[in-house]
């Protein structure tokens, strides 16, 4: 946001205020839905707002958190933990897969699992990818406590 | 203007105009796994899982505000006898539900 603001920006404002009348509410709603770079600045106001709301003093232990966090020795193990995790669960699905087609069972049933086992899995990218599409238009992440 | 939200049956100082009816929000939200499996193990440890409080907190704050925007619809200026409550439909996830009387102020 500039120094000046644009009429865009400033309805935005008045949006996120509830200041509009109802009429230039719903027609700023009805922008909101075709125009995702207004609906991207509402949800950053809103975000303030939910700031601005939701701000209250750091306690004792959550600066304990966060020392302990920036501690080489415990973010070192975290980022190890977290990343052989996931290798070895990479490998495991290798094994199970290599395994699986090594099986001695027909062609159609191996067919028939990879048919349900790759549908749940494009099922789950689609979930994944609403998600990681949406989530710039979710200002409730912003909230702490 | 955005409506004032109370958990009294009445608004100390002023005066109520109308009662509009019941208005409510609710909102279930989850983390994602990797959040859960630092749960489950602070769970092992004991002490505050912190990722579910913040997960409560968003659930809460998203229930309020739908709540909020429906007393606005109404053309209310306040809502009263707010109560929260929650419930569990998914394991992991939050459920809130907020809900009271949207109300006009007299000056």
């Amino acid at each position: 946001m500039t120094a000046h603001p644009t009429r865009d920006e400033l309805l935005c404002m008045a949006f996120v205020d509830d200041q509009l009348d109802d009429e230039s509410r719903r027609e700023f709603a009805l922008r909101l839905a075709a125009e995702p770079e207004l609906a991207r600045e509402v949800t950053a106001l809103q975000r303030l707002d939910l700031m601005a709301r939701t701000a209250a003093p750091p306690e004792p232990i959550e600066l304990a958190w966060q020392r302990i966090e920036a501690e080489p020795l415990q973010s070192a193990g975290v980022t190890l933990g977290w990343v052989a995790t996931v290798a070895g669960a990479i490998g495991l699905l290798a094994i199970a897969l290599v395994g699986f087609w090594d099986a001695r069972i027909d062609l159609w049933q191996k067919l028939v699992v990879s048919l349900f086992l790759g549908g749940l899995t494009l099922v789950f990218l689609t979930v994944a990818r609403r998600r990681w599409r949406s989530r710039p238009f979710d200002p409730y992440t912003a909230v702490k406590r | 203007m955005k409506q004032l939200l109370f958990t009294t049956d009445d608004v100390p100082g002023r005066r109520i105009g109308k009662a509009l009816g019941l208005v409510r929000g609710s909102s279930v939200r989850s983390r994602h796994f990797g959040r859960d499996i630092g749960a489950f193990f602070k769970g092992i440890v004991g002490g505050e899982l912190d990722e579910y409080t913040k997960l409560l907190a968003e659930a809460r704050e998203q229930a309020l505000d739908r709540l909020a925007d429906e007393a606005r619809e109404m053309g209310a200026d306040a809502v009263v006898a707010l109560r929260f409550c929650g419930t569990e439909i998914a394991a992991g996830a939050a459920e809130v539900l907020v809900y009271g009387t949207a109300v006009t102020l007299e000056d």
